[in-house]
């Protein structure tokens, strides 16, 4: 139902700009933005593979130019002063490999009074600090957002609607934004083309607070989430043949209540850029508990911005909980099983520089020592054997909007 | 000797006299607008996308100069201590969170002060050489 409302939605502003792209600066208008980042990342290991939330493809010591690349274009649609439309597609990798546009907002905006807004159709879902604008690298500060934070709920858009009442409150903007829907998300996975994460009943509520310089903001969403793949239906197939039927259910989320806590602030004036975020995501079976944090420094110089950041994962380790003994032919079974219950970690130190080279074009460095679990942290494709050694991650990139 | 010294005394004023480069900005709204009140701080706030109202009631169209004028810097730095790139990634925020479009860029100086004068929400900055009567400035910044 709502796909159909969103294709409706955005043909209709196609045409409608098609037909009025010459009206007057009163009524019908429309705006063309674009951004992109060109990135290359390499590793010191062969042992884990690097990537993106949500990406098949990375990098090893060979590098990758599929993990931070991307371009994307927005067109913002004003209908009258309080009716608009955004339309905003990304190419970039997906959890497929391969590097292709899609949509990843198409909403109808009305201003219903000067304090509220609500938007319906596809949305960003707005569960992190820079979630609007986390794949436009000229925006943030940093050459990707960290990973133990953003790779704890790999969901970026969800369909339905929200509502946004921003308030004056002492010197600064107290914003409260509501949000429900329900999201589909694919797992990156290169043999099945429908493996993926739904999540139905989605609700959440984040409030922001800008004062000055400091911004901060915090909120949870919560919705019920069904793991959609064929490899772990086969492990639940073999479980149930082997008496562990029990054991399946509890571990593969067939609309299992998932709850994602999260709080940030950033804090940018002078010469000092800080930001940093927490997040938690509870839920049951192999979603499990998890939790992220980081912290960011920076230190502007003219045009050139260097920065550090400290950054730490955690998922705990439920393995008791999903007992299937490992002898004979339930080996396999339960090898499947304790992968997916594992307890994991990381650690990560980074340095990095930004540097505004020219008017719409920052380029960046940036070096990361992260330090996995032998589960691999937030690593993907874990060799058998590997040890949990660190791995040096050296990335470059050019952001630019046009 | 001191003629000499008087002398270049003398030419130094001149330069300093006629270089515009030495001018400050004046934000400037509309001979017409209501919104006389404009101050320093909701200048910042315009510019940096924190609100879009105007003291005296409505919307502020704003508008903007081109990377290659000098002034450009010198406003972002002077009205919010911060530099014209830093402002245009504040901007990017915006934007692509579909919140908010930036300030329209006019060609130059002249282009802004008409296009101030022909609209009472509108929100301009300019070198204050280039102000007339067409105008109000409501803030000057050094």
């Amino acid at each position: 139902m709502s796909r159909i409302f969103l294709r409706a939605a955005v043909l209709a502003t196609a045409l409608s700009a098609a037909c009025a792209a010459h009206a007057s600066d009163d009524g019908f208008s429309w705006r063309f933005s674009g951004f992109g980042t060109a990135g290359y990342a390499a590793t010191n290991s062969d042992d884990v593979l690097f990537t993106n939330p949500g990406q098949l493809k990375g990098a090893r010591k060979g590098g990758s130019a599929l993990v931070d690349s991307r371009v994307g274009g927005q067109i913002d649609f004003s209908f009258t002063p309080k009716l608009g439309a955004t339309v905003q597609a990304i190419a970039m990798q997906d959890a497929r490999g391969r590097f292709r546009p899609q949509l990843e907002w198409g909403f109808v905006s009305y201003k219903a009074s000067d304090n509220v807004t609500v938007r319906l159709g596809r949305l960003g879902w707005p569960a992190y600090l820079v979630s609007d604008y986390r794949y436009v690298g000229y925006a943030n500060p940093w050459l990707r957002a960290p990973l133990e934070v953003y790779n704890l709920a790999a969901l970026d858009r969800y369909e339905g609607a929200d509502l946004r009442w921003s308030h004056d409150l002492a010197d600064g903007v107290f914003t409260l934004q509501l949000l429900e829907g329900h999201a589909s998300s694919p797992l990156p996975e290169s043999t099945e083309r429908n493996a993926r994460i739904k999540v139905n009943q989605l609700s959440g509520a984040y409030a922001t607070y800008e004062i000055g310089n400091l911004r901060v903001r915090g909120g949870l969403s919560t919705g019920k989430a069904t793991y959609v793949s064929q490899n772990t239906d086969m492990l639940a197939a073999g479980l149930g043949m082997a008496g562990y039927g029990a054991v399946a259910t509890r571990l593969l989320p067939q609309n299992n209540r998932a709850t994602f806590l999260s709080l940030g602030g950033t804090y940018d004036a002078h010469n000092i850029m800080a930001t940093g975020e927490y997040g938690k995501l509870r839920s049951s079976g192999l979603l499990g508990v998890a939790q992220g944090w980081y912290g960011t420094l920076g230190w502007r110089h003219g045009d050139w911005m260097p920065y550090a950041t400290w950054a730490g994962y955690s998922k705990q380790d439920d393995s008791d909980l999903y007992a299937v003994p490992p002898v004979g032919p339930l080996l396999p079974l339960s090898m499947g099983v304790s992968q997916l219950a594992a307890g994991n970690d990381q650690h990560t130190a980074s340095l990095g520089v930004r540097w505004d080279a020219a008017s719409k074009l920052a380029i960046k460095a940036q070096f990361d020592h992260v330090r996995p679990s032998v589960a691999g942290g937030t690593f993907t494709k874990i060799q058998p054997g590997y040890n949990g050694h660190p791995v040096n991650v050296v990335s470059v990139a050019a952001d630019f909007v046009f | 000797m001191r003629s000499i010294i008087r002398k270049t005394v003398l030419a130094a004023a001149l330069v300093l006299a006629t270089t515009p480069a030495f001018a400050g900005i004046a934000v400037i709204v509309s001979a017409k607008s209501p919104a006389g009140a404009l101050d320093k701080a909701t200048a910042a706030s315009l510019y940096l996308g924190k609100t879009t109202a105007l003291p005296g009631g409505g919307s502020a169209k704003l508008y903007d100069l081109p990377d290659s004028n000098p002034a450009r810097e010198r406003f972002y730095q002077a009205v919010a201590g911060k530099s014209a790139s830093q402002v245009k990634a504040v901007w990017s925020r915006l934007v692509f969170s579909g919140r908010a479009l930036p300030p329209r860029e006019l060609a130059n100086d002249a282009a802004v002060v008409k296009a101030v004068a022909a609209d009472p929400t509108a929100v301009g900055y300019v070198d204050e050489s280039a102000l007339d009567g067409s105008v109000k400035a409501a803030v000057k910044l050094p």
